[in-house]
């Protein structure tokens, strides 16, 4: 009978330790990849198989370089200032905060250096507009992703 | 210089209606810088004068001891279309306080993308012989409410002519940009009601830069000649070809997480002393400056260091001042300052300048301590 008590009270200790287990089995599963997943990613159209460096990324979206390293002309599209990815998009890659990326382009415009990225929003808008252009590169909330556009890099 | 606005003006609004026409396209975007201040702790000069502060040699915008918003109040307006084939068309109005507000075109001209690297333009442009020339008028794009007056003292600020741009990586952390440019100025200057002629002006800017430095060397040279309404007569008139003279420079600037910290020197060289004041001839000019801030949230204060030093001697054409020869003008100046993002695109900056002058006992003795005036100025700067 006490061993029968044991037996019972084992099982349901192991049973807890194995729920538990999958618990956080679970949990693993569901939030570890979203912490290391990233915040965004820079999408380009799926045609494109063109590999881009952080570097590369940086150049295109401050109006440095205008094409892609196969000659084919990019053209990157941004988010507006004040969202929330812009400044995760412009500390990460562009290494510059709001109000530098802001002087950095009054500088660019009316020296005649060059204009900023076209604008769009919201994510989605950015999403068509890259999944139907294969010269584009844009970046939306990784979340967001699917086939029709490709990811170039992950952050 | 007005006819030549004008047939420029025409130039660029048949352009631009052109291209209304075509496409509708024309990018506008401006920015204005309003500010007020008042000159502290004035000298007395000979004559019962006071020293003042000049804050913007182009439009001759000088602080009194009374409050004012003109030295460094100035708005602009720039329209650009892209006509198509790597060929657009700029053009930007300026308006400054120190003359008025009166519209004038700072910027008027061609650019043609040749391909990734090289950008070719034509037209009226910003002479690029400081560091931060270029957009000298655009206050947002930099900490200051001015750029150190000790380097930034040149009145010519525009010029008509020809600039290839070039822009190249130079590996993965590197990039440079070589500028050649060559043409004429004729900018009028208010200070001493004549018209500064740059004529056979050519120069070099060669500027790399990483994430966080940039650095940039400069030459430039001319034949500088004075014609002015009051002034006939003229020792470096254009019949003579006016006065060789050669300007260097280099500057950095690093920025760090939070930090950043510039320096710029600028050296002038004119082959025989040039008349910049009525009775002074002008020989050697040598300036710098060092700044650096830190960014806490929105606000950033900061601290710069600037000096001046110039060679004189008497003018004999004009009687001059009693001036010896090789007298050494200095004066350097202390500025501390905050700017405040409070808004995406609004600034608010305040500082103050205390600004000493050392100059030679004998130049003192006759024109005083005119440099020797302190300044605070605050205001905003917006970009639209």
């Amino acid at each position: 009978m006490n061993h029968s008590i044991m037996y019972h009270m084992t099982t349901l200790f192991l049973l807890k330790v194995r729920s538990m287990l999958l618990f956080s089995t679970l949990l693993f599963a569901v939030f570890l990849p979203q912490l290391s997943y990233a915040e965004f990613a820079v999408i380009v159209h799926p045609s494109n198989n063109i590999q881009l460096s952080p570097k590369d990324i940086q150049r295109i979206f401050l109006g440095q370089s205008k094409s892609f390293s196969n000659n084919l002309p990019v053209i990157p599209v941004d988010q507006p200032i004040g969202m929330d990815i812009r400044k995760k998009f412009s500390e990460k890659l562009l290494k510059k905060s709001n109000q530098q990326i802001k002087a950095y382009w009054a500088r660019q415009i009316f020296t005649g250096k060059g204009l900023p990225p076209k604008e769009l929003t919201p994510a989605r808008l950015v999403k068509e507009f890259v999944a139907q252009n294969k010269n584009a590169i844009g970046y939306i909330d990784a979340d967001l992703l699917d086939t029709s556009v490709k990811k170039a890099l992950v952050f | 210089m007005k006819q030549t606005s004008q047939v420029y003006f025409g130039f660029f609004l048949c352009l631009a209606s052109n291209h209304i026409a075509l496409a509708g396209d024309i990018q506008w975007n401006g920015f204005l810088s309003a500010i007020g201040g008042q000159a502290l702790n004035e000298t007395t000069l000979p004559g019962d004068a006071k020293s003042e502060f000049l804050a913007s040699p182009p439009s001759n915008g000088i602080y009194k001891d009374y409050l004012t918003f003109e030295p460094d109040t100035i708005y602009g307006l720039q329209g650009r279309a892209d006509v198509g084939g790597g060929l657009s068309v700029t053009a930007q109005i300026t308006g400054a306080g120190g003359q008025n507000f009166d519209a004038e075109i700072k910027w008027a001209y061609l650019s043609y993308e040749l391909n990734d690297t090289f950008i070719l333009q034509a037209g009226r442009q910003r002479t690029p012989v400081f560091f931060y020339s270029d957009y000298l008028d655009v206050g947002y794009a930099y900490h200051w409410i001015r750029p150190p007056t000790e380097v930034y003292i040149s009145s010519n600020d525009t010029y008509e002519g020809l600039k290839l741009l070039a822009n190249t990586p130079l590996n993965d952390d590197w990039d440079a940009i070589f500028e050649v440019y060559g043409g004429k100025s004729d900018n009028f200057n208010v200070a001493v009601n004549e018209t500064y002629d740059w004529l056979n002006m050519y120069g070099v800017v060669a500027s790399v830069q990483n994430h966080w430095l940039q650095l940039r060397a400069n030459y430039l040279t001319m034949n500088i000649a004075a014609t002015g309404s009051s002034w006939n007569q003229k020792p470096q008139d254009q019949e003579r070809g006016g006065v060789p003279l050669q300007y260097w420079g280099i500057a950095a600037h690093a920025q760090f997480e939070k930090a950043f910290l510039g320096a710029e020197i600028t050296l002038a060289n004119w082959d025989e002393p040039f008349r910049a004041d009525q009775g002074q001839g002008l020989k050697k000019l040598y300036a710098w400056y060092i700044t650096a801030g830190y960014r806490l949230g929105q606000f950033t204060p900061h601290l710069t260091y600037g000096t001046l030093q110039y060679t004189s001697e008497d003018n004999v054409l004009f009687g001059g001042f009693g001036i010896a020869p090789d007298t050494d003008v200095k004066s350097s100046s202390w500025t501390m300052g905050l700017r405040w993002d409070f808004h995406p695109s609004t600034a608010f900056k305040v500082e103050y300048l205390t600004r000493d002058d050392n100059s030679d006992k004998n130049w003192v003795d006759r024109l005083g301590k005119r440099q020797e005036v302190d300044l605070i100025s605050a205001g905003f700067d917006v970009l639209f």
